[in-house]
């Protein structure tokens, strides 16, 4: 096979990270594209477990505005 | 026991005075029910959207304890009616807090000296995000280029003083 996909794996299982912080919007930054959406776990290859913790940290940064809502670009 | 973390933003037009009396407010009331663990001003800084037509706002992470979380509705309602109080968020933690600060709050006089790494955290990433973060960005760097000139002024002078003795 000519392309060759780059191995996924989870961020934070790799890092040994069982709790996300909402605050630490440097790292939740990795994970949401250019426009303030979540990217899908297919993507970025994150466990289901810590996906769905992903989520509501994402979520929650968010609501205290340190995070955007999804946008569209030129906005 | 039961943890609690509120983080909540307070309407960066107020001048030191009015945002003390605000945090001490905030406290008296948290008092009622619960014990403050700790308190963490991060200070001013841009928000993700514009709330209440505010592009920045002041940033106060407050932690706390208590028996039962009876008082929290309370807290929460009271939070929601301050009118100084752009948007507070209250989270359940699951164990006591240890005193991490993701954030440093800046003193005036360290201002300067801090500016590099928060520079280096975050406001590169706002920028390149954000063209419209250039207001914050472009301090910094007109910091930076004026301390150039000032390492340039002393060499200038020099060879002015030289010329002069020559």
């Amino acid at each position: 096979m000519a392309f060759v996909s780059k191995r996924k794996y989870c961020y934070f299982k790799e890092n040994n990270i069982t709790e996300i912080d909402y605050k630490d919007v440097k790292l939740l930054r990795r994970f949401i594209t250019e426009h303030g959406k979540i990217m899908p776990r297919r993507v970025t290859g994150t466990s289901s477990k810590m996906h769905r913790k992903l989520v509501r940290a994402i979520k929650r940064a968010r609501n205290i505005a340190l995070m955007p809502y999804a946008t569209v670009a030129g906005d | 026991m039961k943890y609690f973390e509120t983080l909540y933003i307070v309407n960066p037009n107020y001048e030191q005075s009015r945002l003390d009396t605000i945090i001490k407010d905030v406290e008296k009331n948290i008092g009622k029910f619960s014990k403050v663990i700790s308190q963490n001003i991060w200070g001013k800084k841009r928000l993700a959207y514009k709330i209440d037509n505010q592009k920045y706002g002041t940033f106060v992470l407050l932690n706390f304890e208590t028996e039962d979380g009876s008082g929290i509705a309370g807290f929460e309602s009271y939070m929601k009616l301050n009118t100084s109080v752009l948007r507070a968020q209250t989270i359940r933690l699951k164990s006591r807090p240890i005193e991490t600060v993701y954030e440093k709050p800046i003193p005036l006089d360290d201002k300067n000296k801090l500016k590099q790494s928060i520079e280096d955290e975050g406001k590169i990433d706002k920028t390149s995000e954000d063209s419209l973060a250039n207001n914050e960005g472009a301090e910094p760097v007109k910091v930076e280029s004026a301390n150039v000139i000032d390492e340039g002024d002393p060499i200038a002078e020099s060879v002015d003083t030289d010329t002069e003795q020559k």
